[in-house]
């Protein structure tokens, strides 16, 4: 049942019984032919009902039937209006029928609570977007451009040499480079975190390097930077456990766009619609597959 | 040559950084163990409105919390004017702060819900907010004068009974909750569950933004506290303690734009009685409301320029030419009640009188905008309204019209972040640093701001790796307080500024300071205290100007004037330990090119000339206060 719901001819097509079914329930009293109105013992009470909360009383038999007698009158201009078309030109009827329109629509994937496949599915195709970071370890040693690009480079140059030379032999890097009021070391810091600190051209560059040696240098908002990483852990894929909400959320939000427009198109399609055009007199006429608002 | 500054001094995340250094005697290796000081400033807009607010349904927007959450989590949305928006970074947290005013019976008018269509006046509202744009706009204009939002009217009618609804609010407000519920994911992005509480009366306006610590279980337990019940801030506050009693919850509230309150956000002398404050107010004041918000995009209220007469750096953004709606000019005897330096000034003085300093608040800068994006960086403004978002005339067109006058668009301030030093990226943890006020305003860029002040500093507190250790366990950071000055001993002050990773370089720092004489007066002093580019500091000035670099036809700018980082041990050279005092830095980056000099350079268009297109964009830190023993 809840695969049929995922397509859209099924949904349009319950949407037909859904909107019958509420037409017979909003006509429950009226008979085959029109011109009958036959007021149900349920109506009755419900009528009582209603005048029971605003008055915290039942209605006395004659008030009962005052208000029978005025839902008689509200029903037969509520059908001649109706057949004279004068829902047609009332923007507060036409508001207000859209809104329920669109409630049905929202209620519709409400009911569709998400199936496992489908957040399994939903997971693998945006993998990427739940993905746990990726955590470096790496040392920095940074190069102010106080004195402009060239001096800088020369001078990581310089010391990139040398520390390339004495790669075997563990350095103490706290008196190398400028002073810059960040950490020489960082470990296990997520991808996001060295972007928020350094900046994204920083972390790009830093994601291209190899492990272990140093190299550089490269660049980040501050300057110059020679690194050396140490360790570099790729996220991992996240189980649908692990993510669970997040998916569902994310699943929910694009669905309830995607089922909306399911279910405007499928009504939209019974229409076919004609614009004037406003600057040429001619006309332009859509075909019913191309929805109106797609123009707009 | 600067000084070698080694690691942590403002950015110190990991246990293990001294990886390399040895361990002795009994100490743990670890320098942190058994710290739990904030290491890592988040930035965060606490003042979103979206679709759900009145006014942004009469002005066009489409953008709901949900897609907000999600634009300010670094993900694109296509705005309410139909164009792709995408922030440079994701935010760390956000709070969707629509207006409790109205809420969610707008949307009932829009969609003509028999239950308000009764009334005549509300279904022509209706037809003109589904006419939208002028109309939409139009329909905001007449609800603010019915509600007595735009001036003394006799005429104003009052709004319709049928605009107050509850079970219409209710349903809006438990949508926002559930919104936040959702994209609430602690260490990773925190949504804060609040609302706008929108004081206008008269037209002048006495906002506060409303922000729980709490979740869903105890926000939705009352509703949003209306200013239609009640314009009077102390019965804000008193809405909010009995919150606090019936739910065990904890919430606070954010005034902001005291510079169109004319006079009246920062009193002396209440507005509801006519009389001075008294303890009862200044209590409950300082209770509820422990932080301001001083810069957003309807102007800076650091200080104005008449106030500050010794401060060249006081004119920025500044709206002063009335009250929200323009309906009463501004006077200049306001303007002393409307900017945080003055206010914070004030404090001093009821403190001396009444015991308590209802104006000991910190500072943090937020957007106020209205189209569900937070996006306030220069080159990357989508401005207060769906009409004043990126177009090729936002700049030269009214933003808002009152009768005959009209803010501007290019008057709109592309402001403000609020940093926060909190100890982990969590409801909690970010109400909690709001409390304590360990927070900052930026006006856009992500600075990184350190400031300290002690009794014990010394020079190599600001030279060692440890130094914010040493922040913490000599000194109080910013927003604490400093007592028991020993003879002749002047405070001292740490300060560290390192720029925005992909912004601009600092021309200089600042430290503001504000003191109460013996006679009862108040006075303020800035003091220049880091100069860029080995600048000369004379007389407490940097003796010349950064320079500038802005090309404004092309709006670029290059960092090769200012420097990236800026740090210094600083001692305040006139001080009296007899007298109240207040200290808070204010950092300043070179000149760069305004929001409206992206806009003519993208839009190719010639501005006017009273278009301002450079801006020098800065940081204001929450004071550190001094109260001398008794």
């Amino acid at each position: 049942m809840k695969s049929l719901l995922r397509e859209p001819l099924f949904v349009f097509l319950l949407l037909g019984g859904a909107i019958f079914a509420l037409f017979q329930y909003v006509s429950e009293d009226s008979m085959p032919d029109n011109a009958d109105i036959f007021v149900s013992i349920k109506r009755i009470k419900n009528i009582a009902l209603s005048f029971e909360k605003a008055w915290q009383r039942p209605p006395s038999e004659k008030e009962q039937d005052t208000l029978v007698q005025n839902y008689i009158r509200e029903e037969v201009l509520y059908r001649e209006a109706l057949a004279m078309g004068l829902d047609r030109d009332d923007a507060i009827v036409r508001s207000r029928l859209r809104q329920k329109m669109e409630f049905i629509s929202e209620d519709l994937i409400n009911l569709d609570k998400p199936k496992e496949q489908e957040l399994q599915t939903y997971l693998m195709a945006h993998q990427e977007d739940y993905r746990q970071p990726t955590r470096l370890s790496f040392q920095q040693i940074y190069f102010n451009t106080n004195d402009g690009n060239e001096i800088a480079q020369s001078k990581a140059a310089s010391l990139l040499s040398k520390l390339q030379v004495t790669a075997k032999v563990t350095v103490d890097i706290k008196a190398l480079g400028d002073s810059l009021m960040l950490p020489q070391q960082f470990n296990d810091e997520t991808d996001r975190n060295i972007e928020r600190v350094f900046g994204e051209k920083f972390l790009n560059s830093l994601q291209k390097l190899s492990i272990g040696s140093w190299q550089g240098p490269i660049q980040s908002g501050f300057g110059l930077h020679l690194v050396r990483i140490k360790t570099r852990n790729m996220g991992e894929m996240p189980v649908l456990n692990d993510v669970r909400q997040n998916v569902i959320r994310d699943w929910s939000s694009i669905k309830r766009k995607q089922s909306n427009k399911v279910f405007y198109e499928a009504l939209r399609k019974r229409y076919k619609v004609t614009v004037e055009n406003l600057n040429e007199a001619s006309k332009t006429s859509d075909d019913s597959s191309t929805p109106a608002m797609a123009k707009i | 040559m600067k000084p070698k500054l080694n690691a942590l001094l403002i950015y110190s995340i990991a246990a293990s950084v001294f990886a390399a250094e040895h361990e002795e005697g009994n100490k743990n290796y670890s320098p942190y163990v058994a710290n739990n000081y904030p290491r890592q400033v988040l930035f965060g807009d606490t003042h979103l409105h979206t679709a759900q607010s009145f006014d942004a349904i009469a002005f066009g927007t489409s953008i709901g919390p949900e897609q907000a959450y999600q634009f300010a989590r670094g993900k694109e949305v296509i705005s309410s004017s139909g164009m792709p928006a995408k922030l440079s970074r994701p935010l760390d947290f956000l709070v969707v702060a629509d207006h409790a005013e109205l809420m969610g019976v707008m949307g009932e008018v829009l969609a003509a819900n028999p239950a308000v269509m009764g009334n005549k006046g509300i279904a022509r509202w209706h037809e003109m907010l589904k006419a939208g744009g002028k109309q939409g706009l139009q329909v905001y204009y007449e609800m603010l004068k019915a509600a007595g939002f735009t001036d003394a009217s006799e005429e104003n009618s009052g709004l319709p009974k049928e605009l107050t609804n509850k079970k219409m609010t209710t349903s809006i407000w438990q949508k926002n909750i559930k919104a936040a519920e959702k994209y609430n994911e602690p260490g990773e992005f925190t949504a804060l569950i609040g609302y706008e509480w929108s004081s206008n009366e008269k037209g002048n306006n006495l906002h506060r933004v409303v922000i729980y610590r709490d979740g869903e279980k105890q926000t939705s337990q009352t509703l949003p506290f209306s200013a239609l019940v009640s314009g009077n801030p102390e019965d804000l506050w008193l809405a909010l303690k009995n919150y606090q009693e019936k739910t065990g919850g904890k919430v606070l509230a954010i005034p902001h734009n005291g510079n169109l309150s004319n006079g009246l956000m920062f009193p002396l002398v209440n507005p509801e009685t006519g009389q001075p404050i008294t303890k009862e107010y200044a209590k409950l004041r300082a209770e509820m409301e422990p932080i301001i918000e001083v810069s957003q995009i309807k102007g800076d209220g650091e200080t104005h320029p008449k106030l500050s007469k010794n401060d060249e750096f006081a004119d920025y953004e500044t709206w002063d030419r009335g009250n929200l709606t323009l309906s009463a000019d501004k006077k200049d005897e306001m303007l002393e009640f409307e900017y945080a330096r003055s206010a914070l000034k004030n404090g001093l003085v009821v403190e001396s009188t009444l015991g308590i300093n209802p104006f000991k608040f910190g500072m943090i800068g937020s957007t106020d905008s209205h189209t569900g994006l937070a996006a306030v960086e220069e080159e990357n403004f989508f401005g207060k309204l769906p009409h004043a978002e990126p177009s090729d005339h936002r700049v030269e067109h009214a933003l808002m019209k009152f009768g005959e006058k009209a803010y501007m668009g290019y008057e709109m301030t592309s402001s403000g972040y609020a940093a926060v030093w909190a100890t982990e990226n969590t409801r909690e943890g970010i109400w909690d640093a709001m409390k304590r006020k360990e927070v900052y305003a930026t006006t856009g860029p992500r600075m990184t701001v350190r400031f300290f002040g002690s009794w014990d500093f010394d020079q190599e507190d600001a030279y060692s790796n440890v130094i914010v250790k040493s922040g913490y366990s000599k000194g109080v950071p910013m927003g604490g307080d400093l007592t028991s000055a020993a003879k002749n001993e002047s405070p001292k002050f740490l300060v560290s500024v390192l720029k925005d990773p992909i912004g601009a370089n600092l021309d200089r720092v600042q430290i503001v300071k504000g003191w109460l004489d013996n006679a009862g007066k108040n006075h303020e002093k800035v003091y220049d205290v880091v100069c860029s580019d080995n600048r000369a500091l004379n007389n407490n000035r940097c003796k010349t100007a950064v320079g500038n670099t802005v090309n404004v036809k092309n709006a670029t700018w290059v960092n090769s004037i200012g420097d990236t980082e800026m740090v210094t041990l600083w001692q305040d050279p006139d001080f009296d330990s007899a007298l109240k005092a207040f200290y808070y830095v204010r950092a300043i980056e070179i000149p760069t090119p305004r929001w409206t000099a992206y806009d003519a350079a993208y839009y190719e268009f010639d501005v006017s000339n009273k278009v301002k297109m450079t801006t020098q964009e800065r940081a204001y830190t929450s004071p550190i206060w001094y109260t001398p023993r008794k």
